[in-house]
């Protein structure tokens, strides 16, 4: 025991600069994530600023019942939780194939061109895109009516009264948002693949199409993997911007609009409970938490490797 | 393994030791408050007084000079000094909360609308326990019948700001479109009468509709025919005005009727057809042509407002007589905070703001010659001094947030004397059967936040006539039944009953 | 089918210019539209030809140019120093994570996994920054609360070491007697310009676009940066036009006459185009072409 003991010891000895370099980034975890989370027991009190935080009451699950208390509790979890896939889905096919496309492109100046544009969207909040997405779909002067529609002879559409076409606007405007921004990351990825592997795959032969089978995406798979993980953490959670500015707040879309974050911000903007809006985040983050840990699981079957922990 | 365990020991030591810091400053100041009580005695050191009030604008560059005059009265009459906290009306009510959660220093603040809130959070001092030996001269400037509207459980957590405490409600518009085709307000004395208007604008303007909404809300946002007793959800109908029963606003006919008839203005064209999502500003669409007025919560001197705002002479047609609501007499307050470490002294400071007209003048103007002068010949209408503008001015405040408004000086433009048309609007408008009812919802917070939700979903659609009602409305009462709403009116109604019983209202 | 180069080169451009403009469209009519007048916006919604331009909307601005420029300054400074500080832990920590023989590399990967899934929420954020740390209404209260390093980037960097470098270089570099620490500034981060391009960028944008910070650890509005004081500027907009009442006397006039659909746009310009100035800067990095062996 004491000889595996010094032994043990003597291993991490040799690690100690290692241990030196990751020391402020832990340290910051631990006052900024670790300490705070303490407070999540906040989520089973009644806050009450005369007994203190730590002296208010405890309740239970009480906090977490309005969750449940609506009949649109299926709807919101059911928008949350495809809209939240089909993002995941789509947005790594299309970031990695620009990112595939942004590599080939020859020119370095158009190349750079596209990448400075390309995250523009990003740059600009929802609030903005809101209005934006309101000078295409507004009723009496959106481009949308007046423009593009007339163009085809389709009549006026009252977008903001049709929940059934605001999947697919909600998923362009998302996609539009933030595939620049990924294309980004997997694009660093692409352009640090060791330029060896694809002299060698041109000697023998190799097209373009089967080089970027078999050496980019098996290279830049680990990230794909880690990328898909983390979204698939935060499944529970929307963009509240997306669902509650784009769509303008409108009830009449609540069937396709409606997501956890949009409802929890409806019910309490009134009340401002700092319990149930605790208890909220309590909730997707365990739910979460369950769903990457399952999928991190799968992932060390197939590939340990490419699992995160 | 055991390296493992003891790695995880550390850190949740470290971790109790740090939470169990941050514990104390939150539970610090507890013994403190009740020892203090006020009055100057001599050679006692001068207390400071944290106020923190919502501003709209940049901090002002000469609020440290404001201060210090302030200071100077504060010092000689209460002994006291006052350290005034704008902050940021976007982060106003997080700010507050988190100071109080975090127990920094803070001792009176503003409320706007949060006031029940804020009683349910235990974020206020019970002033009412002291409030006799502090600020007597409050309650007399305000109005027995008014501090009480303030008092929950019999105690008062709050002091509304003396400002318009009644609202009557009416359609507003545009001056000079009334006059150019004849429109007989007097003829609008209810709420379906404003068809009026809104047929001979649909006649005559060409591409400009009978009303707009409200900014980022329905049509109906502030127009009012009930006492929404804190939240709307459970209600009296006609303004409070005729007995105690709570009904669902939603369900009643009256509701419906008015759900109906904007319906059929909508179909007819004579609303905004855009009025459930567009987010630009009513004054705006007014001001641009698009639309010839809006209904409206409304008060003396409300015209010269909104002709401001909008930039054109406005004129209103009043729908229903003045009525004071709970509501509408707690949406400014003041309030003493709760870990306050001198609750008596704070409220002496706040009784200056409603008394002493040289401290309210300072505090919602700036200082004389700098800030403001007088206009000649008047001892309370002011303007701007040479080369000074409203955008260059190094003081701004807000007079209907601070304390009594009514001994505010009147700014060049408005009515001289409308501050005492208001004091006589107050005093003469209608009570509603609840003024000085409060519910209390803690136990269905969970039922209040479901049906918020689905207020939030429904009520601008609806509102703005942009929807079915035959198709619509039945929903929207279904999910509220779903949400619980029932069971809110239920508990309102027995509230209020024994509210009723306990101050003799019948 | 095989593409040949030129052949992928075309379709890449074609694809890529439509998504480009996808994106640059949008971004003109904002621009378009913060120099429209009032009146045409409201009359015929936002539009690429407007009836009538108007630079209304940068004069509101300009008369508040010193509280902007200010904000300017302070925004820059934050950005420049946090992106630094936050490159520099972000890959000392992900080096070590991304090393197959460190001790207990899972465990503490997953932690800073954790962190990503789980917070405490405001209140007890807020608690810890201002009672255990006194960082209310200071500078650090824009730099350290949630921006200075973050678990995604953390991940991202540890598995672009992990794949992208050969342990055996480190190997041969251990044998040739360099320390961990030189082994990581002389190999490791050099070899690494693209991914630090990339989080360095991620960094900026985060700090050039966070209000929420100066509203929550600032009251002293002098302190505010760039995006707390155009956020502010909205938000009190709205509410003064609103709720009218709530304007003072002398606030109403200047609201009847603030062009308020057309400085919500001019806001959101003046907000972006700096970090598009500093783009290229990050750019430089994204150099293709590093070879392993020519480091070797």
């Amino acid at each position: 025991m004491g000889n595996t003991l010094r032994s043990k010891w003597k291993t991490y000895y040799k690690y100690w600069p290692l241990m030196l370099l990751m020391l402020p980034g832990l340290i910051y975890l631990f006052i900024n994530n670790y300490l705070p989370m303490l407070g999540m027991f906040i989520a089973f009190k009644n806050v009450n600023f005369t007994q203190g935080i730590w002296g208010s009451d405890w309740v239970g699950f009480k906090n977490f019942e309005y969750l449940f208390k609506t009949s649109d509790a299926y709807i919101i979890t059911r928008n949350t939780i495809l809209y939240n896939a089909v993002f995941i889905v789509l947005g790594t096919i299309l970031a990695i194939i620009f990112a595939i496309l942004l590599n080939e492109v020859r020119k370095k100046i158009l190349s750079r061109f596209y990448q400075s544009i390309i995250v523009l969207p990003h740059l600009i909040s929802y609030v903005v895109v809101g209005y934006l997405a309101y000078a295409a779909f507004s009723m009496e002067s959106g481009f949308m009516n007046k423009t593009i529609l007339p163009l085809f002879g389709i009549d006026p559409i009252s977008w903001y009264t049709e929940p059934k076409y605001w999947p697919y606007i909600l998923t362009l405007v998302n996609l539009w948002k933030s595939v620049g921004f990924s294309c980004i990351i997997y694009l660093a990825s692409i352009i640090s693949i060791d330029h060896e592997y694809y002299e060698a795959a041109k000697l023998d032969g190799a097209s373009k199409w089967q080089q970027i089978r078999a050496i980019t995406i098996p290279l830049i798979t680990p990230v794909i993997v880690m990328l898909t993980l983390l979204s698939i953490g935060r499944i529970f959670y929307s963009d509240f911007g997306l669902f509650y500015q784009v769509p303008m707040n409108t009830g009449m879309l609540s069937d396709a609009t409606n997501v956890i974050d949009t409802y929890v911000y409806r019910s309490l903007m009134v009340m401002g409970d700092i319990g149930m809006a605790s208890a909220a985040g309590v909730y997707q983050s365990i739910v979460g938490f369950i769903l990457v840990l399952s999928a991190n699981f799968i992932v060390r079957k197939i590939n340990r490797e490419n699992a995160l922990f | 393994m055991k390296k493992k365990a003891s790695w995880l020991t550390m850190l949740l030591a470290t971790m109790l030791v740090l939470a169990a810091c941050s514990g104390n400053g939150a539970n610090g100041n507890n013994q403190t408050q009740e020892t203090n009580t006020g009055g100057a005695g001599e050679g006692e050191k001068p207390y400071e007084i944290v106020y923190a009030y919502p501003t709209f604008e940049s901090v002002p560059t000469d609020l440290q000079l404001v201060q210090d005059e302030i200071n100077k009265i504060t010092l000689e009459k209460i002994n006291a000094t006052v350290k005034l906290l704008p902050i940021s009306n976007s982060a106003f009510t997080n700010q507050i909360n988190l100071m109080l959660s975090g127990g920094e220093k803070l001792d009176a603040f503003v409320m706007l609308g949060d006031y029940s809130t804020q009683i349910s959070r235990g974020a206020l001092y019970p002033i009412g326990n002291i409030m006799e030996e502090n600020a007597q001269a409050t309650i007399d400037v305000l109005g027995e019948n008014y501090y009480n509207a303030t008092k929950v459980d019999g105690v008062s957590y709050g002091i509304p700001s003396i400002r318009d405490l009644a609202q009557d409600y009416g359609f507003v518009v545009r001056k000079d479109l009334v006059e150019k085709h004849n429109i007989d307000l007097s003829q609008v004395t209810t709420f379906d009468d404003v068809e009026i208007i809104f047929k001979a604008i649909k006649e005559n303007e060409p591409g400009m509709v009978g009303a707009a909404n409200l900014s980022n809300g329905s049509i109906l946002s502030t127009y009012a025919i009930h006492d929404p007793l804190g939240n709307n959800l459970g209600v009296l109908m006609n303004n409070g005005l005729d007995n105690l029963e709570v009904v669902n606003l939603f369900a009643t006919e009256e509701y419906e009727h008015i759900l109906r008839k904007l319906r059929e203005w909508y179909v007819a064209g004579y609303l905004l057809q855009d009025a459930a999502t567009t987010p630009e500003f009513t004054n705006v669409i007014v001001k641009s042509g698009k639309a010839a007025g809006w209904f409206s919560a409304m008060k003396p001197g409300f015209e010269e407002q909104e002709s401001r705002n909008v930039g054109l002479e406005m004129v209103a047609a009043r729908t229903g007589e003045a009525v004071a609501k709970t509501d509408t007499v707690t949406n400014v307050a003041l309030g003493v905070a709760a870990k306050s470490e001198n609750p008596a002294k704070t409220l002496q400071f706040l009784n200056l703001l409603y008394t002493d007209q040289e401290i309210i003048n300072l505090i919602d103007w700036g200082i004389e010659g700098k800030h403001y002068v007088k206009v000649e010949g008047s001892d309370n209408v002011i303007k701007y001094p040479e080369g000074v503008t409203g955008d260059n001015v190094a003081y701004k405040n807000y007079s209907w947030m601070h304390g009594n408004q009514f001994l505010s000086y009147v700014f060049e433009g408005d009515d001289p004397e409308v501050y005492k048309e208001m004091e006589q609007f107050n005093k003469s408008a209608a009570a509603s059967k609840a003024l000085g009812f409060s519910f209390n919802g803690d136990e269905l917070k969970n039922e209040i936040a479901a049906c918020n939700a689905v207020l939030e979903q429904y009520r601008r659609v609806l509102e703005s006539g942009v929807v079915d009602v035959d198709k619509t409305l039945p929903d929207f009462l279904k999910k509220l039944e779903d949400a619980g709403i029932n069971k809110i009116i239920e508990e309102k109604q027995k509230q209020l009953d024994a509210w009723a019983a306990a101050n003799g209202v019948s | 089918m095989a593409l040949d180069h030129k052949g992928i080169n075309i379709v890449a451009n074609v694809i890529l210019s439509l998504f480009a403009a996808a994106c640059i469209i949008p971004f003109c009519l904002l621009i378009i539209s913060s120099l429209s007048s009032e009146q045409s916006i409201i009359q015929n919604g936002y539009s690429f030809f407007p009836e009538q331009f108007s630079l209304k909307a940068y004069e509101y601005l300009w008369i508040h140019k010193l509280e902007i420029g200010r904000a300017y300054g302070i925004t820059v400074l934050i950005t420049v120093i946090g992106t630094v500080v936050s490159l520099a832990i972000t890959s000392m920590l992900a080096y070590p994570l991304s090393r197959r023989d460190m001790p207990l590399a899972r465990l503490w990967t997953f932690l800073v996994f954790f962190t990503l899934l789980f917070n405490g929420g405001l209140v007890p954020t807020y608690l810890v920054y201002t009672q255990t740390f006194d960082l209310k209404n200071t500078i650090f209260g824009l730099l350290i609360p949630g921006l200075l390093m973050n678990g995604f980037n953390v991940l991202l960097v540890r598995t672009f070491f992990l794949t992208s470098i050969p342990p055996a270089l480190i190997e041969a570099a251990s044998i040739d007697g360099a320390g961990e620490i030189k082994i990581f500034y002389r190999i490791i981060l050099p070899l690494s310009l693209p991914i630090m391009a990339t989080i360095g960028l991620f960094q900026a944008i985060a700090y050039w676009n966070d209000w929420f910070n100066g509203l929550i650890y600032l009251t002293d509005t002098n302190l505010f940066g760039i995006q707390t004081v155009l956020t502010k500027m909205i938000m009190d907009i709205q509410f003064l036009t609103s709720n009218s009442s709530a304007a003072g006397t002398g606030a109403s006039q200047a609201i009847a006459q603030l062009p308020s659909t057309s400085v919500r746009m001019a806001i959101a310009a003046i907000g972006v185009l700096p970090i598009l100035i500093a783009y290229p800067f990050f750019q430089k990095y994204f150099v293709k072409g590093i070879t392993i062996g020519a480091v070797k």
